[in-house]
């Protein structure tokens, strides 16, 4: 015999006990599906904010590499500012450089003419000291002209090649203190249109040995071209009074009539 | 008048092996065909195997029935398992001899080589797995002599044990396996049933969804079909004797079907 409440009992039993695990299984579902929508939304809040860090992180570097770059760039401008301040100091100082050895040369070379000059007869020592007397009045003359000619900056690359030789020269000649020397010095300058300077050497070549006839020539030329045509002209007269020499005649015939200006 | 029609329909799933009662279904039908040919073959022996409840008795009965009055055939349903008897039922039947007292395998053999007939008679032998092997060795030599066809069913416990067993391996010609039904063959067994004894009402209360219901706690087994709707058709004519409001008498409940797998024991409630 059946009892039927008994048995429905027990299905009621059996349909929550089937239902137990639907239960279960959704509440997992809901649940995982809440976690991971949270984690999700977590990951996404902290990818936003690791977004934000890592942006803030590669903007830094870019930032620090602007600022460098703009710090660098301030440098190199500066660099460049100051080496083209060097330089233009450099090529003063050098313009300058090139003036204060002339006078340097002038003194110690008057010094060493002076010790020269000592050992020398007293004839000599007349004649020299009639002579350095006009030079050195002319010299002393010319000085303010050659500071005037540093400051201007007009030397090409040809120039600056020729005033290399010329220096090599110089170093060469301070080193040997050869007349034949100065003297190529001297008709270098004289033809680049540096007056003074060939004056210069014409001078300090004629202190070492006033027999050189090319020396006194450039001398000549030099005081012509330097407006002391006067001087050029007396200084020639001495020489060919001494020396007779034809060239130095013809020198001066050029100069008084004009053709050497 | 629905509480005899719930009772009739009780009553068409008392489970019981009576070849009356065998539902042809398409692929039974097919299955039992072929059993049929098998034993107008030349075959010693006839295996027939499957899962309990899968319809192998019944296959058996009907073959008795359909065949018994055609030619000399005889079905054991419950295993003889001691040897004389097995042996003096085999001589009472086949040689119309009775014998008082123990018959062995040999004397048998003898009273055997003496007898001939126009026609192999057919021993089927229900649930042979009970056999002893010694006697289903005796078996295998008597069939062995051609002078005796044998139908044997057993459960198929394990197919791979069953074919290796020597008596079986080396003898069996034709083997043929039954099978739980499927969930359509499932819904045309219960309602041919149920027709089958003008349970029509009732017939027409499975909705596809209660066949599946049914069909899921039975597996399509016969056995747990016929036990399950017995249970259901009585707890609806209880309802109908003391409670007719609770239930609806147009289609099945599944409710009412779970009630009945929990009370059949299908259910573990």
């Amino acid at each position: 015999m059946l009892n039927l409440n008994e048995l429905e009992n027990r299905w009621l039993k059996y349909k929550i006990k089937s239902y137990i695990p639907h239960a279960i299984i959704t509440l997992l579902v809901i649940s995982i599906t809440v976690l991971i929508s949270s984690l999700n939304f977590d990951k996404k809040e902290t990818n936003k904010v690791i977004q934000k860090e890592l942006i803030k992180e590669t903007l830094k570097p870019a930032l620090k590499e602007k600022v460098i770059e703009k710090v660098i760039e301030k440098v190199i401008e500066k660099e460049i500012i100051k080496k083209v301040i060097v330089k233009s100091n450099n090529t003063q100082q050098d313009e300058k450089l090139l003036i204060t050895p002339s006078l340097d040369f002038m003194r110690t070379i008057q010094n060493d003419s002076q010790k020269y000059y000592n050992t020398k007869s007293t004839a000599q020592k007349k004649k020299k000291a009639q002579q350095k007397h006009l030079i050195s009045d002319v010299a002393i003359e010319e000085i303010t002209p050659m500071q005037n000619i540093v400051k201007d900056n007009t030397i090409d690359i040809k120039r600056r090649d020729t005033q290399e030789d010329i220096q090599h020269v110089i170093k060469r000649f301070k080193k040997s203190n050869n007349p034949a020397l100065s003297l190529f010095v001297a008709k270098k300058y004289y033809e680049l249109g540096e007056y003074n300077k060939a004056y210069n050497y014409a001078l300090i070549t004629n202190e070492i040995n006033n027999n050189i006839e090319d020396s006194w020539i450039i001398f000549a030329k030099s005081l012509v071209k330097l407006e002391k045509k006067e001087k050029a002209i007396e200084v020639l007269n001495k020489y060919i009074a001494i020396s007779h020499s034809g060239r130095a005649k013809i020198t001066l015939d050029n100069i008084k009539s004009g053709k050497l200006k | 008048m629905k509480s005899n029609l719930f009772n009739n329909s009780k009553e068409v799933f008392i489970d019981s092996v009576n070849h009356k009662d065998y539902i042809q279904l398409d692929r039974v039908s097919t299955i039992y065909q072929s059993l049929k040919d098998s034993v107008h073959k030349p075959l010693k022996m006839i295996l027939l195997y499957g899962k309990p409840g899968t319809g192998k008795s019944m296959f058996l009965t009907k073959l008795y029935h359909d065949l018994s009055s055609k030619r000399t055939i005889h079905l054991y349903q419950s295993p003889i398992l001691d040897d004389s008897e097995f042996f003096k039922r085999l001589a009472q039947d086949l040689l119309n001899i009775k014998y008082n007292g123990d018959l062995n395998f040999t004397q048998f053999m003898k009273i055997l080589e003496e007898y001939s007939s126009d026609e192999t008679p057919i021993i089927l032998l229900d649930e042979a797995q009970l056999y002893s092997d010694i006697l289903m060795e005796k078996i295998r030599l008597l069939s062995d002599t051609r002078k005796i066809k044998f139908v044997v069913t057993l459960h198929k416990t394990n197919e791979e044990d069953l074919i290796a067993k020597e008596h079986f391996k080396t003898r069996i010609w034709e083997s043929i396996e039954l099978e739980n039904a499927s969930s359509s063959e499932l819904k045309i067994y219960i309602q041919k049933k149920l027709m089958k004894a003008n349970c029509f009402d009732s017939a027409n209360m499975f909705p596809d969804k209660s066949i599946n219901l049914i069909y899921k706690l039975t597996n399509g087994n016969y056995r747990q079909i016929n036990k399950l709707l017995y249970t259901l058709f009585d707890i609806y004519s209880n309802y109908m004797q003391n409670n007719p409001s609770k239930i609806d008498t147009n289609k099945i409940s599944n409710k009412i079907i779970e009630m009945s797998a929990i009370h059949a024991g299908l259910i573990n409630a």
